[in-house]
């Protein structure tokens, strides 16, 4: 490349010189001898003569013409591309030579945590010289990588690290190539747990997601959602405009295979929709509740249910269940509703809003709730494109003042107007197993340093938060779900089950009118469905990994989640991720 | 002072050397495309590079037989500025047809550009994948590919027979000899008092070949890809001149600013005559060429500045008439073409309604043969099948437009820019693909040379004693000037754009060999000019004594 811009240089160069040598002499001689002829007795007005004036104007015009010229290139090369929003840079989008350097340049690997070049999650493939970009995980992990076309751009990382990716690997390699060999990326993802953690996820047969975080960096290990698609998909023009209309319309959203449920996101990029949490969500109200020191309370557990003030609406217990009197620590193990309904009320809203704000939780409606935005640690890649992939929505309660004691009631238990998102959950879950209690930001970057949000709870009361959810795993509700674990795995976690309303839809996968307003609005049939979660960490004594697992429509939380959960920190430990660093946590009890 | 502007301006053995400089540029211009071949996976030819500098062989015949032979004493400039335009574009051509994607049509292009792309890739493999990543991809290091075997596109070599055959070699010579055959024409008293008096004839005599071969020709084209009558531009060019040698005497009495009608009605019959043809042809950048030069012709002569004036307005009544006409229902006569042509310039990037009168039927054409349906129902298909299909028909505009902005100020360097996405770019376009590849300063240098062909046209116009030969000139160098104007312009979105050559630097066989033809007859001009002022003896010089 250098070479033949330096001869071009030359090239230029001798030209100028020379056609400046030319333009000299010319306009040195612009006036030449004028021969006297004969025309001398004509009128001096009439002869042939008198017509150099109006030549010379010929003259003047055709340079003003060649400088306008000059002006109208210099505009083209100086200014037309100044203005971002200008008709031309809109049109420059789709100019061709965009697909002729993309097609021939080489972008940057993806490799997972090993940095083997078999786990890569984004490589180059050679078929007898035909060198193509290929993504070896496929479906299983489409909603880290993205994909990558010249017409319909980029999604996950392939858009979120493009500037990275696309960055020449070498000075020497920008100046002698076109189409750079853009630089590699070794992210924080474990390409086995994570084609583990989807084939799990698929298995169940209906919308699901999880999230695998490691300690104490929170770097993501696995983060997987089913439905899936192949990233080759978008090769097909029909397949990807249907998805891509399935999943920009909010009433088929939720079947689309575009949405990254860990993070509520879409692959293509914007926010997508919440979960409700749950019973999961106990641990950030018993975290509160244990930061506070409200510990001894003891709530009983009644079969008409516990009416909040104010509210004609009892809340009662999965299945009817009737814990009795109890007191926080079986009331978690137990997840009893009522117990933590009315602890909920004990802490109080501003409280309870104090803790949820360290937690990045907009609390009133009010807020205007948007996406995380710099929420992720981050170091390659470009901050605004990052987070346009992959920062989740504000997760959000209602703990205003206009909150009744019913809403705060529901809200602690997870039931409500609780908004959050897997990976919220699982940054819970990661709080609680920290050895500070802090609330860490996620990453993809591998060896990043740690990025500490703010504080969360004292480290004493992480601790105790551990010690109880451990008993969810050994004798509560999950017992059964970990009993293949017991005795070589010590784990903590917290089921969880959550009521929403979802759209019916036909068999071609349209939601189901069940009436059009007066003003032609269309309402939507809905109908109840319950959620599967669990959230948790491993292992116990010394956690490295903090997860948590949703099953849409899955049932109570110990049935389709939490056998997941148990399935995952089998697979982790098979992966030799509790060997690791064997220092006890100073803080442990 | 004098002496040493005399020796630029004629000397023969410093133009020669100047020729030979701007081929040792040339040279350099070649090596770069051949380097730059390697870069961007296609390979150039080196035996059309080697013909293409070979051609410096019969400018050098033309050359000296000008000098030698003829005694040519007029201005050399003109020869120079014209060898430096004609050189840049042979590069630039020969850059172009190197590229396999250039040349290919329909889905062979998609298949070179793909190629070319493969064995870029497989380069960077090459030299930027470290040994463990090779072993990966490949089985082994030793397996890469080498690029010289699998991966090259098809070698777009040339044999020396398909040289010697290939009309891209015979052109510049042909253009040479009519230089030459114009300038020994146009030298002679006889001949060019043979014009003068047969210019009316001469017009129509023209007019009607002319007319027989636009009503057979199809699409603006004769037999495949052909513009025979580009020649006829000098033929009507003559005819104007002669007439208006002859009666400017008669127009210059004027009433309230206006010419008498019995002179002046002719005027208009003759201006009208290329006029017609052109129309019929849809070209409409010769017919904006001719109206310039004809109208300049006539201010020149006449020098009034009422009738001056008038031909600005007319000129400016045009323009509006067609810049508002391009918003209206109907066409009025006029090609759909022409608004289609002044819509483009003024919203360059902004589709018309799906429904506009002449829009419509390309729209359909679009859809057909893109295979695609439209649902007229549906308005946000209707609105994005509307903008792709405008968006492919300004594609030439576009890209070139894309293309300068890209080259910024030295440009992206012989070779590697793009300019192989900018349709029919060796001819129309080729400014937008040397800006591209050169820059800014590359383009300067070929406006600076436009300048010096029309200044020193100029010149040779003021110098000539007789008014027809005044004329004659100054339609020349105009005509060339305007035409470069117009075609630059229009690449620049400085006017409408209209199919028409940079002369002496665009792809074209007729468009050249009438270029070269005009710049024989401003040579005999020239020599003529030269020949009638008495030899200079150059005064005795003294050193003075102190």
């Amino acid at each position: 490349m250098l070479l033949p811009v330096v001869l071009t240089l030359i090239f230029v160069a001798i030209g100028i010189l020379l056609t400046l040598v030319l333009a000299w002499a010319a306009w040195r001689h612009r006036n030449p001898p004028i021969i006297q002829s004969d025309a001398e007795n004509e009128m001096k007005d009439f002869g042939p003569a008198a017509t150099n004036r109006w030549l010379r104007g010929l003259r003047v015009f055709f340079v003003i013409l060649v400088v306008a010229v000059f002006c109208f290139h210099s505009y083209w090369v100086f200014w037309a591309a100044s203005n971002k929003d200008s008709q031309f840079n809109k049109a420059k989008r789709f100019d061709a030579r965009n697909l002729r350097l993309a097609e021939s340049s080489l972008k940057g690997w993806v490799l997972d945590r090993s940095g083997k070049l078999e786990n890569a999650l984004i490589r180059y493939r050679s078929d007898a010289g035909v060198i193509t970009r290929e993504y070896p995980l496929g479906q299983a992990a489409v909603h880290l990588t993205g994909y990558s076309d010249f017409i319909f751009g980029a999604g996950g990382m392939e858009s979120a690290f493009r500037k990275w990716l696309t960055e020449p690997t070498s000075l020497y390699n920008r100046l002698s190539s076109p189409s750079p060999v853009g630089k590699d990326l070794k992210v924080s993802i474990d390409s086995m747990l994570q084609r583990e953690m989807f084939g799990l996820l698929q298995s169940t047969g209906k919308p699901s997601a999880a999230v695998v975080l490691m300690l104490p960096n929170n770097e993501v290990l696995a983060m997987a959602s089913s439905p899936s698609f192949e990233p080759t998909a978008i090769g097909n023009e029909d397949t990807w405009r249907r998805l891509s209309e399935q999943a920009e319309d909010f009433t088929t959203q939720p079947l689309s295979p575009f949405v990254n449920r860990a993070l509520g996101t879409l692959v293509t990029g914007g926010a997508a929709f919440y979960y409700r949490p749950g019973s999961t969500f106990k641990t950030f109200v018993a975290a509160a509740a244990v930061d506070l020191g409200v510990t001894g309370e003891t709530f009983t557990c009644r079969g008409e249910g516990f009416t909040p003030e104010g509210s004609n609406r009892a809340i009662r217990d999965f299945g009817g269940e009737v814990h009795g009197t109890i007191g926080l620590h079986d009331a978690f193990r137990v997840s009893c509703n009522q117990y933590f309904a009315q602890l909920g009320l004990k802490i109080g809203k501003e409280r309870l809003a104090n803790y949820a704000k360290r937690l990045r939780f907009a609390v009133s409606p009010d807020d205007k709730t948007t996406r995380l935005l710099d929420l992720w640690q981050l170091t390659h890649g470009e901050r605004d494109q990052f987070d346009y992939v992959f920062a989740p929505p504000e997760p959000r309660m209602d703990l205003s003042s206009k909150a009744s004691k019913y809403d705060v009631a529901l809200q602690s238990f997870g039931q409500g107007y609780d908004d959050l998102t897997v990976m919220t959950m699982a940054l819970i879950a990661a709080a609680a197993a920290s050895s500070d209690g802090s609330f860490v930001a996620p990453t993809f970057e591998l060896g990043a340093p740690r990025k500490v949000v703010g504080p969360f709870i004292a480290p004493q009361s992480a601790a105790q938060l551990r010690a109880m959810m451990r008993s969810v795993v050994e004798s509560g509700t999950a017992a059964g779900a970990f009993a293949a674990l017991a005795g070589r795995i010590a784990t903590g976690g917290k089921t969880g089950t959550a009521d929403r309303d979802v759209y019916v839809y036909d068999r071609k996968g349209n939601p189901v009118v069940d009436y059009i307003d007066k003003a032609g609005h269309k309402h939507y049939q809905t109908e109840g469905s319950t959620d599967s979660w669990f959230v948790g960490f491993a292992p116990a004594d010394n956690p490295q990994i903090a997860y948590a697992v949703l099953v849409e429509n899955g049932g109570q939380g110990a049935k389709a989640a939490a056998p997941i959960a148990a399935k995952l920190v089998m697979k982790a430990a098979s992966l030799d991720y509790f060997k690791a660093t064997a220092t006890p946590q100073s803080t442990a009890r | 002072m004098g002496t040493k502007l005399r020796l630029i301006r004629t000397s023969p053995s410093l133009h020669l050397l100047l020729v030979i400089v701007i081929f040792v540029a040339a040279l350099v211009g070649y090596v770069a495309i051949l380097w730059s071949g390697d870069i961007r996976g296609y390979s150039p030819s080196k035996i059309v590079a080697a013909r293409d500098l070979a051609l410096l062989v019969p400018i050098l015949a033309a050359f000296f037989w000008l000098t030698r032979r003829q005694r040519y004493r007029g201005e050399m400039m003109l020869l120079t500025a014209a060898i430096f335009l004609f050189a840049a574009g042979q590069l630039m051509q020969f850059r172009l047809f190197s590229d396999p994607e250039y040349g290919a049509r329909g889905g062979n292009r998609a298949k070179a550009r793909e190629a070319k792309a493969q064995t870029v890739r497989l380069l960077n493999v090459e030299t930027g994948y470290d040994d463990e990543k090779k072993a990966f991809m490949f089985g082994s290091t030793n397996a890469v590919p080498k690029t010289q075997g699998i991966a090259r596109p098809p070698v777009s070599e040339y044999s020396l027979k398909d040289i010697l055959t290939s009309v891209n070699t015979y052109i510049p010579i042909a253009g040479l000899f009519m230089m030459g055959l114009c300038f020994w024409l146009f030298k002679s008293d006889k001949s060019l008092l043979w014009f003068q008096q047969h210019a009316m004839i001469l017009g129509l005599a023209t007019l009607i070949p002319f007319a027989l071969v636009v009503l057979i020709s199809r699409e603006g084209k004769f037999l495949g890809q052909t513009t025979p009558w580009e020649g006829v531009k000098i033929l009507f060019l003559l005819s104007f001149a002669g007439m208006l040698a002859d009666t400017y005497r008669h127009l210059r009495r004027t009433r309230w600013g206006l010419p008498p009608a019995r002179y002046f009605l002719p005027f208009v019959v003759i201006a009208a005559m290329p006029v017609l043809p052109f129309f019929e042809l849809s070209d409409f950048g010769q017919m904006l060429v001719f109206f310039g030069v004809y109208v300049m012709l006539y201010v020149v002569a006449v020098r009034r500045k009422a009738q001056l004036i008038y031909a600005i307005a007319l000129v400016a009544v045009v323009f509006v008439v067609f810049f508002g006409a391009s918003q209206v229902k109907t066409g009025f006569g006029v090609p759909g073409r022409v608004y289609f042509r002044f819509y483009q310039w003024v919203h360059t990037w902004e589709a018309p309604p799906p429904d506009t009168w002449w829009w419509k039927r390309d729209l359909e054409r679009y859809l057909q043969a893109k295979n695609l349906t439209l649902d007229p129902n549906d308005p946000q298909e209707v609105r994005q099948r509307n903008s792709e299909a405008w968006a492919d028909k300004v594609l030439q505009e576009s890209q070139g437009l894309f293309g300068i902005n890209d080259g910024g100020m030295i440009g992206r360097g012989l070779g590697l820019g793009f300019p192989e996405t900018i349709p029919i770019s060796d001819s129309d376009f080729i400014y937008a693909a040397y800006a591209e590849e050169t820059g800014l300063a590359g383009s300067v240098s070929i406006l600076i040379a436009l300048c010096v062909f029309v200044f020193v046209g100029t010149t040779i116009s003021i110098a000539a004693t007789d008014m027809f030969t005044k004329l004659l000139a100054a339609g020349l160098s105009a005509f060339a000037g305007f035409q470069a104007i117009v075609n630059m312009g229009g690449v620049l979105r400085m006017l409408p754009m209209t199919g028409i050559t940079l002369p002496f630097v665009s792809h074209g066989g007729w468009s050249l060999v009438t270029s070269f033809a005009m710049l024989g007859i401003l040579l005999a001009l020239s020599h003529r000019n030269a020949i009638a002022q008495p030899v200079e003896k150059p005064a005795p010089q003294f050193v003075p004594v102190r």
